[in-house]
């Protein structure tokens, strides 16, 4: 079931420097203000079925409203994101509508203060913006443990939303169910390993239009 | 002052003669004291004696026309005596009274690993560690993997069987050898400890550190050569039992008879357990259910002091049951009942001819194969569910010349060829491949303190580059209390069957992997097939693959402060470059990948290896061993960043991060107790430190929450000697239940119960 459990909506006031008298009298344009929206997601189940991999739909998703969005609404610019199995698709290109892009950083998600002005790829016939494996998750394979998909620490995802206007910052911290410990027995055992396709993220999202700052 | 050279501690009487045509002596300690079971030979004759409880012996000297013989005497515990004398003082017969030393190390013996000439341990110039018969009856060992585990430096991993790491190598970079014979037949790189027998064996001989100078493919950590026993007594022979928990039982037999200038060493083992289960969910056992079999035979005939011919065989063979389940498409679990069998076979004839006395040719002929199949089939019906068959077949013929041409240069040249083949599901093709070798030593002694040898072998392959392997290494005795060693060398190891001839497809999941040289032709098929979505890399751009190889720089020393404590120190490097793996090289239009194997891995290990034996009195002795260990991989990645601006850029990032399954620390306690009057008893442990389990990041390097913590196994034995050739033992592995499901070779505490006959 998706949650929102934390809200925080933080207002950093920018530094303006205005200069000792000028304008002030005539109502200065004012600098944009930097208003960031955190929101953590738990368990956002994107279920695929492996036998048939689109007999299930995608599960669309508004960082916006930090809400899930109906499949019909597909071919419109209400979802920036879509989610199924370990695929995930953003509102561009092939996949939709919209203008949304991602970037694959390696770079942790607090250290991440600015999205980038260029470089934002979208959903293409030969490769997703968002890259799977190798990318937000490692596959374990024959490894310990073993057959796993490992949400790794290292990469944040920065968007753009599906109206090209807000950039978003986004770490996807677990494909599991209740985001486990993956290094311990009962999650290297198969039969008491949480279910899978269940999304653990965050994301910050710069409710400025156009502003680039994330921190 | 304590000394090492064994010549200057000889104190030899020649007293008045009495016997004709025969040599009598005694063997005394260094107290005075008569020492029996020493063996007295006369070399190059066949002619040996063992002495009484008196410590006299006599030797029959009417068949021998030489006007000088070289009188060996060995004993174990002892440094061996070696003396030259003359017809003229033997006279018509005379008494020799020998006093032999004790020794600290118990290797006082000869060994062949480091050099492939019989040299005494103490004077080659690559360490080598000996760990003799004597000890692996005292701690009643049954397979190599027993003893092994028990040596400072090694670790037993397990991954497709039972194997060592040695130097941070994993078990595929260790070459395993019984009389200077390799063992084929690895499972994904291991080969499996747990087939190798170590009753009857004389000593098993460790050299660290590469050793393809010598030995070719596979020498890259060192190598383990297992030195099976020869008597040289008229009848000889022994029974040993040994029953413990899970049904364990080893049964051996061995029977040497002798007639001058004729050996025959004949030995049977029965090993067999009722297998034990770590994790009591589920339905197959850690280690199955198995019964095995060795059988070794070893004979030499000595044509005249020039000639000599000699043979060796051994054949093993295993079968396993075990039980597993699969679940199918309706979630229902099936029990799966298996049969695996594997054997293997060698046979070694070879021809030693010494036409001048400075010149030995030998000729040898190696023929070997290995086996296994398996069968799974479902328990109800009886179905066959799978079915795996996997034959090698290695054939080499090698011909080495020693020379020696004055006291202070020894020369060795050899050449010869390996033909290899391979018949298996997964190899359609049934690949051969060859190897054309050959290798040249030299060493120089100019003096007796300091020894230089030089090495390099040359190995030429149908199917990967040739390789050049190099060793050099110097001994110097400075002192007689202190001996530096030094070495560096370049190991290297083939690539293995699957990385060149693999030819797979997972029919469930629906990936292929192809070896280098299936590649090619692989993909094409796959192409014609219409499987193939995108090629990722074009077969044209694939390089030629190359043997994972290594530099290593090997540095330490000898030390005894006092007769009765020797401390060895060696330090050790080793750089590892185009270690193999799998990577993709096209997509199919089912999704998934196409893989090859590619070099592209780099390692280094280095450390610190440290063993202190002490004799505290004539009836206790230990040791303490300790080695600490630095393994790390060259981890390159391909970081996108952003810069001043928040733009993106990309970084190469290279750092050199800790290896799983690595101990940082590790070590082993032993201590012997041997009463004088038959009772004897030990205590030895063996500590492993805390080392990386599980990648749980997926970032293929250990972070600190990946590590598990370390542990200690303790193993006892108590044994009493009755009439002399009947020993009763008891004793417990695994003293205090040590059990892990990472470790499933560790039973958990195992008391078992042993009786030794020697006849």
């Amino acid at each position: 079931m998706l949650q929102r459990n934390i809200l925080l909506t933080l207002s950093i006031s920018v530094l303006v420097l205005f200069s000792a008298c000028s304008d002030s009298m005539t109502g200065a344009e004012e600098e944009p203000v930097s208003e960031i929206d955190i929101q953590t997601v738990e368990n956002l189940h994107a279920p695929s079925d492996r036998n048939n991999p689109d007999a299930l739909p995608y599960v669309y998703f508004s960082l916006k409203s930090c809400e899930t969005v109906d499949a019909s609404e597909v071919n419109t610019e209400n979802w920036d994101i879509a989610f199924r199995g370990t695929s995930i698709l953003v509102n561009s290109g092939t996949s939709g509508p919209g203008e949304a892009g991602a970037i694959m950083l390696d770079v942790a998600f607090d250290n991440v203060e600015i999205a980038p002005a260029d470089g934002y790829s979208i959903d293409s016939d030969q490769e997703p913006a968002i890259t799977g494996s190798g990318g937000w998750y490692t596959y374990t394979g024959n490894g310990s443990p073993a057959h796993a998909v490992i949400a790794q620490d290292d990469v944040t995802i920065i968007l753009k939303t599906a109206d090209g206007n807000h950039y978003a910052k986004m770490h996807i911290m677990s494909y599991y169910e209740d985001n486990p410990d993956t290094s311990t027995d009962e999650f290297a055992n198969f039969q008491t390993r949480p279910d899978s396709q269940h999304y653990t993220f965050k994301y910050s999202l710069q409710q400025t239009e156009g502003l680039r700052e994330l921190k | 002052m304590f000394r090492t050279t064994f010549l200057s501690l000889v104190i030899c009487i020649i007293s008045v003669p009495v016997i004709g045509q025969s040599i009598s002596g005694t063997v005394t300690d260094e107290k005075g004291n008569p020492l029996g079971d020493v063996h007295v030979r006369i070399t190059d004759s066949g002619i040996t004696t063992i002495t009484g409880n008196d410590g006299s012996f006599s030797l029959l000297i009417e068949s021998l026309r030489k006007n000088e013989i070289i009188l060996t005497v060995s004993r174990v515990g002892y440094r061996p005596v070696r003396m030259t004398l003359s017809r003229q003082e033997i006279g018509d017969g005379g008494i020799i009274e020998i006093q032999m030393k004790p020794t600290i190390y118990e290797s006082e013996t000869m060994v062949v690993t480091a050099t492939r000439t019989l040299r005494d341990v103490e004077d080659v110039s690559i360490p080598v560690s000996v760990v003799s018969g004597e000890e692996i009856n005292r701690s009643g060992s049954m397979r190599l993997s027993d003893i092994l585990s028990e040596q400072t430096g090694m670790q037993i991993v397990n991954d497709h069987g039972t194997g060592i790491q040695m130097q941070g190598f994993d078990p595929d970079y260790t070459l395993i050898m019984i009389d200077g014979n390799p063992v084929i037949g690895r499972t994904t790189g291991t080969l499996d400890l747990t087939r190798i027998s170590v009753r009857d064996v004389q000593q098993i001989e460790i050299v660290k550190g590469p050793s393809s100078a010598l030995w070719g493919s596979d020498a890259l950590a060192g190598v383990i050569n297992i030195i099976t026993k020869k008597s040289s007594e008229p009848v000889s022979g022994g029974l040993t039992t040994r029953y413990g928990e899970n049904n364990t039982l080893d049964l051996n037999g061995s029977l040497s008879l002798n007639r001058a200038g004729w050996n025959n060493d004949v030995s049977i083992n029965r090993n067999s357990s009722g297998g034990y289960s770590l994790n009591p969910e589920s339905v197959s056992q850690t280690v199955p259910k198995f019964e095995n079999y060795t059988l070794r035979y070893n004979t030499s005939y000595s044509f005249s002091d020039r000639l000599e011919f000699k043979a060796g065989i051994r054949y093993f063979h295993e079968s396993q049951q075990s039980r597993s389940s699969i679940e199918n498409e309706d979630e229902a679990i099936q029990l799966l009942r298996g049969d695996a069998n594997r054997q293997d076979f060698i046979a070694t004839p070879s021809v030693s001819f010494t036409p001048l006395s400075r010149l030995n040719l030998e000729l040898e002929w190696m023929s070997s194969f290995y086996e296994t199949e398996s069968e799974l089939r479902f328990s109800e019906s009886g179905e066959m569910y799978d079915e795996t068959q996997f034959s090698q077949y290695y054939n080499k013929p090698e011909l080495q010349a020693g020379y020696r041409w004055n006291n202070t240069h020894h020369s060795m040249l050899g050449t010869g060829a390996i033909f290899e083949r391979l018949d298996a599901d997964r190899y359609p093709s049934q690949p051969k491949f060859t190897t054309q070798f050959m290798f040249a030593q030299h060493s120089y002694t100019p003096v007796q303190e300091l020894e230089l040898t030089g090495g390099l072998r040359f190995d030429s392959h149908s199917e990967y580059s040739s390789q050049w392997s190099p060793k050099l290494s110097a001994r110097y005795k400075a002192t007689d209390w202190i001996q530096f060693r030094a070495s560096a060398g370049r190991g290297f190891k083939a690539p293995e069957f699957r990385q060149l001839f693999l030819d797979f497809t997972n029919s469930t999941a629906g990936y292929s992997v192809f070896g280098q040289s299936t590649a090619v032709e692989g993909i094409r098929r796959l192409q014609d097939e219409g499987n193939i979505a995108q090629i990722l890399v074009p077969v044209e751009n694939l390089d030629q693959i190359r043997a994972e190889s290594s530099w290593a720089v090997n540095a330490g020393f000898d030390i005894d402060p006092t007769s009765n404590v020797r401390i060895r120190v060696n330090l050790f490097q080793n750089n590892v470059s185009d270690l193999i793996e799998a990577a993709p090289i096209a997509r199919k239009t089912n999704g998934q990948s196409v893989f090859t194997y590619f070099n592209v891995d780099e390692v280094f290990t280095r450390g610190l290896e440290s063993e202190v034996r002490v004799r505290i009195t004539d009836q206790i002795w230990g040791s303490l061993g300790y080695q600490l260990l630095d393994a790390r991989r060259k981890i390159v990645e391909d970081r996108t960043v952003q810069d001043d601006q928040g733009e993106i850029v990309e970084r190469t990032d290279i750092s050199y991060e800790p290896m799983f399954n690595r101990s940082r620390h590790s070590g082993n306690v032993k201590l012997f107790y041997e009463s004088g009057n038959g009772w004897g008893a030990n205590v030895r442990g063996s500590l492993r430190g805390r080392y990386g389990l599980f990648d749980s990041n997926g970032n293929e390097f250990v972070d600190d929450g990946e590590c598990v913590p370390g542990h200690t196994v303790w193993n006892a034995a108590v044994f009493k000697e009755l009439f002399g050739n009947l020993t009763i033992q008891a004793g417990a592995d695994n003293l205090f239940n040590y059990r892990d499901i990472n470790q499933p070779y560790l039973a958990g505490r195992l008391w078992y119960g042993q009786v030794t006959m020697n006849f």
